[in-house]
């Protein structure tokens, strides 16, 4: 026969696995738009006004990189609205973080507004020797 | 185990066959290799470094030491007029003439004594410096003919002189390449060559000719002909990530009778190893 203190022991356990993932924070998907800037030509560096938008049940720290650097932090934040401009000359990935933590990413293409014209290369390769 | 390319004449994608119009290509190999020098008391030249340069216009493009001009262009063939730097003084510039003693009695044995060896001066005369040790580099200029036969197969031709009055002569080149996919090694192409060098006696002369020194008695005089060098070549690619790729660079020239038969010049072949890998910009 199982004791009563083991019952309480093992709904204490239940419990805590039900009641945990409500006391965690939720996050959501960070969304960056427009998610692609486009350029005249390949190596073009690119400036947009973006919109960043994210949001969490708890607040939390939040910093917005853009591959390492660093754009922008927030302070006990449920949620993020706010337009930033942002410059870049090839895709890059940004990530929300708080501290080392990924909360959550989106990549920025570069695209170029016309597509490269090619030709035919005229000397084999590494004819010169 | 080759399989052809599914790349068009007309491009569709940038590759080794195709580049962008408008962009500079730079790319730097590192590795090991040797480009061999035929003459009699040339040092190879060591192959550590191999910068390579191009730049494709909508007319014009670069490619290392050539530059050019497509006056003519449609899907099967481009002529090119063109101009870029004639080789043939490279072997000169390392090249140690004081060196070369030419054997009196046979005609043409050549030694290059190194220090210490005991030499019979009687059996050899030396050749002239100023001679010999006077060459110059050389710009050609001229015609090049690119015909793709097919997806795969291309054939070069050029014609070019030299416009700086250097050896007032020609020189071409014929050339057939074939690109193909090794099915076995993914990412990886070989691009094979065969084809010739032909040279005009006023080059070859110029070059590989000795004058009769006002000295000696002795017949040391070597006028050069038309010589044709036929090549082959072999390039094997390995992409080994979107910008580094593994190389290897197999060329031997057969040196014609003409080049051989001078008294400067000690092999019959020009071999170009090289083995490493290159990073593209």
């Amino acid at each position: 026969m199982i004791s009563s203190r083991w019952k309480t022991v093992v709904y204490l356990l239940v419990g805590g696995l039900v009641l945990q993932p409500l006391s965690a924070s939720s996050t959501s998907q960070l969304i960056i738009k427009p998610s692609v800037c486009m350029v005249k030509k390949r190596g073009d560096s690119c400036k947009m006004k973006v919109n960043v938008i994210w949001q969490n049940t708890q607040p939390i720290d939040a910093c917005l990189f853009q591959n390492d650097l660093r754009l922008r932090c927030w302070k006990a934040t449920f949620d993020i609205n706010e337009n930033l401009e942002i410059s870049l000359d090839q895709d890059m990935k940004f990530t929300l973080k708080n501290r080392e933590k990924i909360l959550a990413y989106q990549h920025i293409k570069v695209n170029t507004a016309l597509p490269k014209k090619l030709r035919r290369r005229l000397r084999a390769d590494w004819s010169f020797f | 185990m080759f399989s052809q390319l599914s790349v068009a004449n007309d491009c569709e994608q940038i590759n080794d066959n195709c580049a962008a119009v408008g962009e500079w290509k730079f790319s730097l190999a590192v590795g090991a290799g040797v480009y061999t020098n035929p003459l009699h008391g040339g040092d190879d030249i060591p192959l550590v470094l191999i910068p390579q340069i191009s730049y494709y216009g909508e007319k014009i493009f670069f490619e290392n030491n050539a530059l050019g001009y497509s006056f003519f262009e449609n899907d099967q063939l481009t002529i090119s007029a063109i101009t870029q730097l004639n080789h043939e003084k490279a072997y000169f510039t390392r090249w140690h003439p004081q060196n070369i003693l030419i054997e009196s009695v046979s005609s043409g044995d050549v030694i290059t004594p190194s220090e210490g060896d005991p030499v019979d001066e009687d059996k050899y005369v030396e050749v002239d410096i100023k001679d010999v040790s006077n060459r110059r580099w050389a710009i050609d200029a001229g015609v090049q003919f690119n015909w793709f036969i097919n997806q795969t197969t291309d054939l070069q031709v050029q014609l070019l002189h030299d416009i700086n009055n250097v050896y007032n002569g020609l020189n071409g080149q014929i050339e057939l390449t074939r690109v193909m996919r090794i099915e076995p090694l993914p990412n990886t192409l070989m691009s094979l060559s065969v084809g010739t060098n032909i040279n005009s006696k006023n080059l070859v002369d110029y070059y590989y000719g000795i004058s009769q020194t006002s000295e000696s008695s002795v017949d040391l005089d070597y006028q050069g002909k038309l010589s044709i060098n036929p090549y082959f070549r072999l390039v094997l690619t390995h992409q080994l990530s979107e910008r580094w790729r593994a190389k290897l660079n197999i060329k031997r020239i057969f040196l014609d009778d003409a080049m051989t038969n001078s008294p400067l010049v000690k092999d019959d072949y020009i071999n170009t190893i090289f083995a490493g890998v290159s990073y593209d910009f």
